[in-house]
């Protein structure tokens, strides 16, 4: 069953609720296309797998119709929203009858290449690194978290995959190897990488273009 | 074992001690290393400053459209911010 077919966008009916507040039911169906939107992109990045992602917000946004009205407002809509989600794809990375396992990609094999290209064959830097000038202003800190969100989503797959395990979901590292059946140390290389890139990812679009203005 | 890092294991040993505490040796050997290096005061300063924006980014609201909760200034500050910069990093 679906309730979602025919098109994501439809309006939702309120869901239940005990209390009977409607109308808290009718602010929640209004904002549930944009929800479903937020919940989709980070679904995404945390698998890396369109339909799985789609499966994982579907279930998600069930729950939230479904214990929407014994909620209790100590948290923002969205953050308790997330929070569900993440719960979902833990879950569905804990759940024993998983198959899928993340390889590395060819992304992931070029990210490794380029990052080493930063060192010599001593493990020196090639070129020294400039300190970063901090945005005062709330505009520009914005503007460098947005640039920090593109480049977690720029991530290769498998990359991608193990740092958004760890830092969202918030696995430790021996069980982000034990579920996606790779060693301990290549799981702290990944993760490693994937913090390296995003700080290259940043130097270039960020600090890059700062300077550029 | 040699006795000074390089800068590509400070790098390692910067990330590592985000998610496990390092081993005294490696501890003492990063902190000779970043106080000879610049450059990798500066990598660590980086990557700690992201660390906590990501930490940020996924501890709520965070996504573009329009949410004035994306950003909160007081926490944006480096989680472990050493004036002077010359200390050394890692902590577990």
């Amino acid at each position: 069953m679906s309730i979602f077919r025919g098109g994501a966008e439809q309006r939702l009916p309120a869901p239940p609720s005990p209390q009977g507040s409607s109308a808290h039911g009718d602010a929640l169906a209004a904002q549930l296309p944009s929800l479903r939107q937020r919940l989709l992109r980070h679904a995404r990045l945390a698998v890396h797998d369109q339909g799985l992602a789609e499966d994982l917000v579907q279930d998600t946004l069930i729950a939230v119709l479904e214990q929407h009205g014994g909620r209790r407002g100590e948290s923002t809509l969205l953050t308790w929203v997330m929070a569900i989600l993440r719960n979902k794809v833990a879950d569905w990375y804990r759940s024993p009858t998983r198959r899928r396992m993340v390889q590395a990609s060819e992304e992931d094999d070029a990210l490794a290449e380029s990052l080493g290209a930063a060192y010599d064959e001593q493990g020196r830097l090639v070129e020294p690194v400039p300190a970063w000038q901090q945005p005062e202003r709330q505009s520009e800190q914005r503007q460098m978290m947005l640039a920090l969100q593109n480049c977690i989503g720029h991530l290769p797959r498998q990359t991608g995959q193990v740092f958004m395990m760890r830092e969202w979901i918030g696995f430790e590292t021996r069980e982000i190897c034990e579920r996606l059946g790779i060693s301990a140390e290549n799981c702290r290389t990944i993760i490693h990488r994937a913090r390296l890139s995003l700080r290259a990812c940043m130097q270039r679009d960020w600090i890059g273009k700062e300077d550029g203005k | 074992m040699k006795l000074m890092h390089s800068c590509k294991r400070a790098a390692e040993l910067i990330t590592l001690g985000f998610d496990e505490p390092l081993g005294m040796f490696d501890r003492i050997l990063l902190r000779v290393h970043l106080s000879m290096c610049g450059s990798c005061r500066n990598v660590r300063t980086q990557l700690v400053s992201l660390e906590a924006m990501t930490g940020e980014l996924f501890s709520g609201c965070a996504e573009e459209d329009g949410d004035d909760a994306l950003v909160s200034p007081p926490s944006f500050r480096f989680k472990d911010s050493t004036p002077g910069g010359g200390s050394p990093g890692a902590r577990p």
